[in-house]
């Protein structure tokens, strides 16, 4: 097996169990070719930094599916082409565009706005933690802030590990939801799940 | 056939060479859901052909991963296990800190008094609902607090309504108003949460506690005029042939099509419009200015214009938060007065000190001042009323 694929397939099981540092290197594995996809389209710094974010942070609340994403290149670039794509519709028909020769002029000038809509959307995911029923928000809370692994969080609370591992992925659900339900659309997340390369 | 037509308007747009028809195809395109899956299959390709021109750079990118990981966090912790990678968010001398219930606070003054709030027996909660109401052009006063969906009321044949997740709609079709302006004013008094309305030109307004604004309920003419008191971010609707115009304290302002914020309190010395996307006119008696985006206005008596404003610190009441940078006392106790409704009453000399921070507006008024308190004031909460103690 191509050592790259499964380092990234490592990466990608120890990010399902909340590790940041994994999360942190792939990260950095991929802001690279998606900087300079997205510099070479949009031509504007703060454009391609928000879609960066916006990219992974849905990787990021999506971990719960990590273990089974066979690709995990395909699966990255997946959702960096849907966010580009909502992007594309969401700033062109907007009409904002004055001149049509140079599509993100204005955009360029005022980055600030795309700055606007990502604090709209970490602000949401806020919330939903926020809302999180009592013993779900814990558990979750247990794992992010307290850095606790699934074995570590079973044996303080005197659970099973799948309960607390449904848990989290219960919660992930609900942040999904709850992002999805106030206009932040990447709905073809659920079907990724299914349909890998 | 169409992956090709997508894949080569992409290609015009990456080169900024779109032509006024390609990019009416491309709009096209984009709006028809029929073709998402070929413009996903060209944008992927495209993403798969990219070499990656640069190294990581860390600099850049680290603080944005930091961001990520604290989105769904509520406390910011010390990281248990320190990572190289993560930077922690870079904090200048005034300091500032993080989204979520709990929060921490710094300022330059090193004083700290250790007085605690009194458990008032009542707290103050933070709103949780709109208490917003129209008054009609005939004077008849509608109330927006816990209506459920659907129409509100009609005005000359032009219908308002509430929509599920609580936006009013202004539909400009109505005949009955024959070539003359009504006008109908929406008053959103201090303590209720903000309220969002479409006016009849397709213009959205988020409307701040403690304001009113007054506005046609069709627009005739050659102007778009409405009349602002307090604060309220616009989104105006693009029609070259009726510029926007915004009257307030200390200014009018000029629209095309954009979004900008207009913040004219009664009580405050000077009235602030702040661009963030398109363009504005603000003009007084001393003159006009033309705004860029990213620029602020701050007019009182002449038109001072402010470059490279901190948005997130304007606009942070329509997103849920307190955000102060170097605020003194005075401006921090009157966004909590617009918020909570209380009365305020200063006692001793007022400290110079200014304060930083972002607490979570959703917080009881006690949680806020017990953070401020840390800093060396003093609070007494009865009732409605706090009492600043230097």
């Amino acid at each position: 097996m191509d050592s790259l694929l499964s380092h990234q397939r490592n990466l990608f099981l120890q990010i399902e169990q909340g590790n940041e540092e994994a999360f942190a290197e792939l990260y950095a594995l991929y802001v690279p070719v998606l900087s300079s996809f997205l510099t070479s389209l949009t031509h504007s710094s703060s454009i391609t930094d928000e879609l960066i974010q916006d990219t992974f942070l849905q990787v990021w609340l999506n971990r719960d599916k990590l273990s089974t994403i066979v690709h995990p290149k395909a699966w990255i670039f997946k959702i960096a082409t849907h966010i580009t794509y909502n992007f594309l519709r969401r700033k062109i028909t907007e009409r904002k565009i004055l001149d049509h020769s140079d599509v993100f002029s204005l955009t360029t000038q005022v980055g600030v706005e795309e700055s606007y809509y990502t604090r709209q959307l970490f602000h949401a995911v806020s919330e939903a933690v926020n809302q999180l029923t009592p013993q779900r928000k814990k558990i979750y809370l247990m794992s992010r802030e307290g850095g606790l692994t699934i074995p570590e969080i079973a044996q303080k609370l005197g659970l099973s590990h799948s309960t607390v591992k449904n848990t989290l992925v219960t919660s992930l659900e609900y942040i999904r939801n709850y992002l999805k339900s106030n206009g932040f659309n990447i709905s073809m997340l659920s079907i990724l799940f299914l349909k890998t390369l | 056939m169409m992956k090709e037509k997508i894949a080569f308007l992409l290609s015009r747009l990456s080169n900024q060479q779109l032509s006024k028809v390609e990019f009416e195809e491309l709009s096209d395109l984009l709006n028809n859901l029929e073709v998402k899956d070929e413009f996903l299959f060209v944008i992927n390709e495209m993403i798969d052909r990219t070499h990656a021109e640069q190294v990581f750079d860390e600099k850049r990118y680290a603080p944005l991963l930091n961001k990520i990981l604290i989105a769904d966090k509520q406390q910011k912790l010390a990281s248990q296990t320190p990572v190289h990678m993560l930077r922690r968010i870079s904090v200048a001398a005034s300091v500032l800190f993080l989204i979520g219930t709990m929060f921490y606070f710094l300022f330059f003054s090193n004083k700290s008094k250790n007085q605690v709030v009194n458990q008032a027996s009542h707290d103050i909660v933070a709103p949780n609902n709109t208490k917003a109401s129209i008054t009609l052009a005939d004077g008849t006063s509608v109330s927006l607090e816990g209506i459920q969906s659907g129409i509100l009321a009609e005005d000359h044949d032009v219908v308002v309504t509430k929509k599920s997740d609580g936006q009013i709609l202004y539909d400009g079709n109505g005949q009955a108003t024959d070539g003359k302006l009504i006008y109908n004013t929406l008053t959103n008094p201090r303590g209720s949460r903000v309220v969002n309305i479409f006016l009849s030109d397709g213009t959205q307004v988020w409307l701040n506690a403690g304001s009113s604004i007054t506005y046609p309920i069709k627009f005739i003419g050659n102007k778009r005029n409405v009349q602002l008191t307090g604060e309220a971010y616009f989104e105006v609707s693009k029609n070259k042939e009726m510029p926007f115009w915004v009257e307030a304290k200390r200014m009018h302002v000029e629209v095309l099509g954009t979004h900008f914020d207009v913040k004219a309190y009664e009580d405050e010395s000077s009235t602030q419009t702040t661009l963030l996307e398109g363009s504005v006119n603000v003009v007084n008696q001393s003159g006009e200015r033309l705004l860029k985006p990213g620029q602020q206005a701050d007019v009182d008596s002449k038109i001072q214009v402010i470059d490279d404003v901190d948005f997130d610190m304007v606009l942070a009441w329509k997103t849920g938060v307190f955000n102060f940078k170097s605020a003194d006392i005075i401006t921090i106790m009157n966004q909590l007065r617009n918020w909570y409704d209380i009365d305020i009453v200063y006692l001793g000399k007022p400290k110079s000190e200014t304060f930083s921070g972002i607490i979570n507006r959703s917080e009881n008024i006690s949680a806020v001042l017990k953070i401020i308190e840390a800093a060396g004031i003093g609070f007494k909460l009865e009732g409605k009323r706090v009492t600043v103690i230097f």
